[in-house]
């Protein structure tokens, strides 16, 4: 198998310095380097200072291939030189080269401890940000006066709160919660209604922040123990979790970093996490994974606009949606979506892509809700209006004669719902469009499908039929529960409705009727294991 | 061209016989052939003897008709340099090729037949002249195709296919004979296939050492022209091209080897959109058709030598020509692989994908470790890699298995990253990755399987000893002492 072609050695520098031009022209950077090993023997102080002109023009333009070609001679000339290894280290994290510019920075290092970038960039470079020198410097810099911990913020008032406060009785903030936590402490409540529960939890949220910032973390660690049970989109819970309890035991640094490196292996992005665990690597002097930290939060917070928490993500997306801003809340959602998979995130984000007409990313969506939520009936009720949205979709595709792309819409739906309907019209589309194989493949799922579908409404009658014949019987009109079950019995031979029948006509005292109901039971039954016994 | 040639054989009469005569002499035909086979098979009459020889004559005519390799052009693949009187080269450069072009996209017949002599004459007076022998061939190819002949047609469509494919040999390097070629290649495999199918079945019960033989080789013939079939899915890239350039010059000329020379070095001084000196040709578009139709040739044994003296041609002077030509090489190893895989041979078939990963990571070490990939061969080699870990899975053992798998996947993690900017890499990458992780898991599983199986193997081996033992200490317990 071949290989590139070998020239021979040149001789005289000139020759060195055309040949590597000329490979570097072609992109033959490793040939090049060979060559260039050369030329240093022969005029080392000419050939270096050729190498560091094409190096920084290199970092110019920037072609980092290039440059880290150069570079890589220019550091076997100047192997001690930091500025040279930081520059390496971020020619090589550009080409996405991170064990490398690692290996760059820490030799850097060694050479300066005290560099102005060198530790920033390595821990850039750990963190996976892609910034360098000043730009990490001022990513950092935002942290600064900030100690930890660092809490979300009171969210607004409820109703609930408001109407407290308007009667007056509640002369200041802190007496209105102890009113709030006095009423939570109640065995008794009144009947809950949506609007209750809401405006309960969003005080019991403000109380227990509170309660942190007044140090107590053992008043507040059940109240933020219940909000997680119950699932509430509130900020910050996992650090307001983890504050409660070191704050109740009052824990060496130590451990409160280890408690929540625990935490940030369930909630990897959870951006108050990141930071508190960088606060604390500060506090506790290990720079290298403080700015670590810090940079990755600062990473995702550049992703949601600076913005913490989730609920005011959701609560901006949803305005954007509102204002007609589609795409600005699509990028919203997104990051909602990545950090807390929901039903609602999902759903929003699938209608507004589809409205969007960005189909493929709508079904992703869609399918990531099916995923996770298809169990439960608010899933079940979100994909069945996708699906309906793609058929209807594809419908008026079809009227405009696009074939092909009607053809992916219905294969779309088919994918959020498989049903006969999708697949019949996906055949007949392939017939038009004389794809034999595809269309025949459709017919074949149609068919199945139908077969189900069938199997399903006949269960879901008999179902019905059933259910209303043991409401007759509640009601105590028997005769009327008999015809209910004896149509549901025709669907299908079942032993439960054979022995609710049975009961009844015994009880009933209808002999006949039993007698008839026993032979229609032993029949089929008789037929079956005949059927058995001929097949083996 | 397909549906030409439906729409040819449907047309009635055809070569001066009727359908239903055609018919008839089919029905015929199979009777005799049926005969003949019952007679062979019985052995029982004088003339078995000669029949099992000539059926083992046609077995070894169709084992020697397989298009595997260059051999199946003959010993020369170039044209003999002919002279004129006192060795002068004999010009062709006032030859009109355009009434011959004409003629095999118009078939009346009274027209062709005429055309067919100029050709006939122009050939002898100018045997070197690859186009003529193309035209020609592609002229005997439509003749057979409406002719309905069956008495050795495999001949005929073998000559014709012999002398497309030396024509590309010696310098007819254009899209549209080359669409030509395949089209031909593809009807001969077919029609070889059939022959194929049809001799072996007879050949069935026949007790005779060498038809067995012989029948086994042609087993494994039949499973690697199903395999150079597919080289039919491989036309897409030329059919597209042969779309997008239609009309013009880079259709209906060759390309030359100072033309592939010049258009290199344009390209090393970064002026690929310029046409080449002379000519109103860009030099980009000479790399690509190029490149584009060796690719193909890769896919065709019979050219692999054509393959060579193109990959010799194009010079090493920059990592995109090399990255190219190193695709190339690699798809004609992959073609190697499979042909090996289908005939059941596996130790050669991981000894080649050995080889192929080899190369491919020594592609990747020297030209693609920095590299910002946006052009789509620089991604073929991480693809290739992953590609072939997936299909020779059952050919490595698990140890190794497993090693490969973890490199390829990292391999293809560089998709994924910001030094790849192609559009759908990343989709690309994804499936395979995907495919290569379930087959992780699934190698992970069955090793996890076999172990615990093999640990309750060992386990109830040790009961069995307990109790043997027990048994024997309980037995030798009651045995009598006298008897002890």
């Amino acid at each position: 198998m071949g290989g590139p072609e070998t020239a021979p050695s040149p001789t005289t520098l000139q020759e060195v310095v055309e040949r590597v031009l000329e490979l570097m022209q072609g992109r033959l950077y490793k040939e090049a380097l060979k060559i260039l090993v050369i030329g240093l023997k022969m005029d080392r102080p000419k050939v270096e200072r050729m190498i560091t002109q094409r190096f920084q023009a290199a970092l110019k333009i920037p072609d980092w291939e290039e440059a880290i070609t150069w570079g890589n001679a220019l550091f076997r000339i100047k192997g001690e030189d930091a500025d040279l290894a930081n520059q390496m280290g971020n020619c090589a994290r550009q080409l996405d080269k991170l064990p490398l510019a690692n290996d760059y920075y820490r030799h850097g290092l060694k050479q300066d401890p005290n560099h102005k970038f060198l530790r920033m960039n390595l821990a850039a470079s750990l963190a996976k940000f892609y910034k360098y020198d000043a730009e990490v410097e001022n990513a950092l810099a935002m942290f600064d006066t900030v100690t930890p911990p660092l809490l979300p913020e009171y969210t607004k008032m409820g109703r609930f709160i408001d109407r407290l406060a308007e009667d007056g009785s509640f002369p200041d903030f802190v007496a209105l919660y102890d009113a709030v936590f006095q009423r939570l402490g109640e065995p008794q409540l009144p009947p809950a209604t949506q609007l209750l529960d809401d405006a309960l939890a969003t005080n019991l949220y403000n109380l227990s922040l509170l309660c942190l910032k007044n140090g107590d973390g053992d008043t507040a660690l059940p109240l933020i123990l219940r909000l997680r049970k119950e699932n509430k989109l509130f900020n910050g819970l996992e650090i307001m979790e983890a504050c409660a309890r070191h704050c109740s035991t009052n824990a060496p640094t130590k451990d409160r970093i280890e408690g929540l490196k625990e935490l940030l292996l369930q909630h990897p992005k959870d951006r108050f996490l990141l930071v508190n665990l960088g606060l604390l690597y500060r506090e506790d002097n290990n720079w290298l994974q403080s700015m670590k930290y810090l940079l990755t939060a600062v990473d995702l917070l550049e992703q949601s606009q600076g913005l913490y928490g989730m609920a005011e993500q959701f609560q901006i997306a949803e305005k954007q949606y509102q204002a007609g801003e589609k795409e600005k809340s699509v990028t919203f959602f997104q990051v909602v979506a990545e950090q807390q998979p929901r039903i609602d995130v999902y759903s929003r984000l699938g209608e507004i892509l589809f409205e969007l007409d960005r189909f493929e990313e709508s079904l992703a969506n869609w399918l990531l809700l099916k995923e996770h939520f298809s169990e439960t009936p608010k899933g079940q009720e979100a994909l069945e209006k996708a699906y309906a949205a793609f058929m209807a979709k594809a419908d008026q595709v079809r009227t405009e004669a696009k074939a092909s792309d009607s053809v992916h819409l219905y294969g779309w739906a088919a994918q959020i719902k498989p049903t006969s309907e999708a697949y019949k019209s996906m055949a007949q589309i392939y017939h038009l469009l004389k794809d034999k194989d595809r269309a025949y493949d459709c017919e074949q799922k149609q068919a199945e499908r139908k077969r189900e579908e069938e199997a399903e409404a006949l269960n879901n009658e008999r179902e019905k039929l059933v259910a209303q014949g043991k409401a007759a019987i509640q009601e105590k009109k028997y005769n009327e529960a008999l015809d209910f079950l004896k149509q549901a019995f025709i669907l299908k031979k079942d032993k439960d409705v054979f022995v609710l029948q049975a009961y009844l006509l015994k009880n009933l005292k209808r002999p006949k009727a039993l007698a008839e109901l026993m032979a229609s039971w032993k029949a089929p039954r008789q037929e079956q294991e005949k059927t058995e016994s001929e097949q083996v | 061209m397909a549906q030409d040639r439906d729409r040819d054989q449907k047309r009635a009469p055809r070569g001066g016989i009727t359908d239903e005569e055609r018919k008839e002499t089919a029905a015929q035909f199979a009777q005799e052939y049926a005969d003949k086979m019952r007679m062979l098979k019985s052995g029982k009459t004088a003339d078995a003897k000669a029949g099992i020889e000539a059926l083992i004559k046609d077995m070894e005519y169709l084992v020697d008709s397989c298009p595997t390799g260059p051999a199946f052009l003959g010993k020369r693949q170039k044209y003999e340099e002919s002279k004129g009187w006192f060795g002068a080269k004999k010009s062709d450069g006032q030859l009109n090729m355009t009434p011959f072009k004409q003629a095999i996209q118009n078939t009346e017949k009274k027209q062709v037949s005429m055309i067919r002599q100029e050709l006939e004459n122009a050939l002898k007076r100018f045997p070197n002249n690859a186009e003529l022998h193309a035209l020609h061939a592609i002229q005997v190819f439509q003749d057979i195709n409406q002719a309905g002949i069956r008495s050795k047609k495999l001949n005929a469509m073998r000559a014709s296919l012999t002398e497309m494919a030396l024509s590309i040999y010696n310098g007819c390097d254009q899209i549209t004979y080359a669409i030509w070629f395949i089209n031909m290649y593809i009807a001969y495999i077919e029609y070889l296939k059939d022959r194929i199918m049809r001799t072996t079945k007879s050949a069935d019960h026949i007790p005779n050492q060498r038809v067995i033989e012989l029948r086994r080789e042609l087993h494994v013939h039949l499973m690697q022209l199903n395999f150079l079939q597919g080289v039919k899915e491989k036309m897409v890239g030329v059919n597209r091209l042969a779309t997008l350039l239609k009309g013009t010059i880079y259709v209906n000329e060759s390309i030359s080897i100072l033309e592939i020379k010049a258009a290199s070095q344009m390209l090393l001084k970064g002026q690929e959109m310029q046409n080449i000196k002379d000519t109103k040709k860009k030099a980009s578009h000479i790399i690509y058709i190029y490149f584009t139709l060796t690719l193909l040739y890769a896919n065709v044994p019979i050219l692999k030598e054509k393959v060579k003296e193109n990959l010799i041609n194009m010079p090493e002077i920059h990592r995109d020509l090399i990255l190219q030509k190193r695709m190339i090489i690699a798809a004609d190893g992959i073609n190697e692989f499979k042909a090996e895989l289908f005939s059941g041979y596996a130790k050669e078939a991981r000894e080649s994908a050995s080889k192929l990963m080899k190369f491919l990571s020594d592609t990747i070490k020297d030209h693609l470790e920095t590299a910002i990939m946006t052009k789509q061969f620089e991604i073929d080699p991480y693809i290739k890699i992953a590609w072939i870990t997936l299909e020779a899975r059952d050919l490595f053992p698990l140890s190794d298995l497993h090693e490969l798998v973890s490199s390829a996947r990292e391999g293809l993690e560089v998709l994924f990253s910001k030094r790849c900017q192609i559009k759908g890499a990343a989709e690309q990458g994804r499936e395979l990755y995907n495919a290569l992780t379930a087959l992780e898991l699934s190698e992970e599983s069955r090793h996890r399987d076999m172990a615990r199986n093999a640990a309750a193997e060992a386990k109830a081996a040790e009961a069995d000893a307990v109790a043997e033992a027990a048994y024997a200490k309980a037995a030798a317990i009651d045995m009598p002492t006298s008897l002890r």
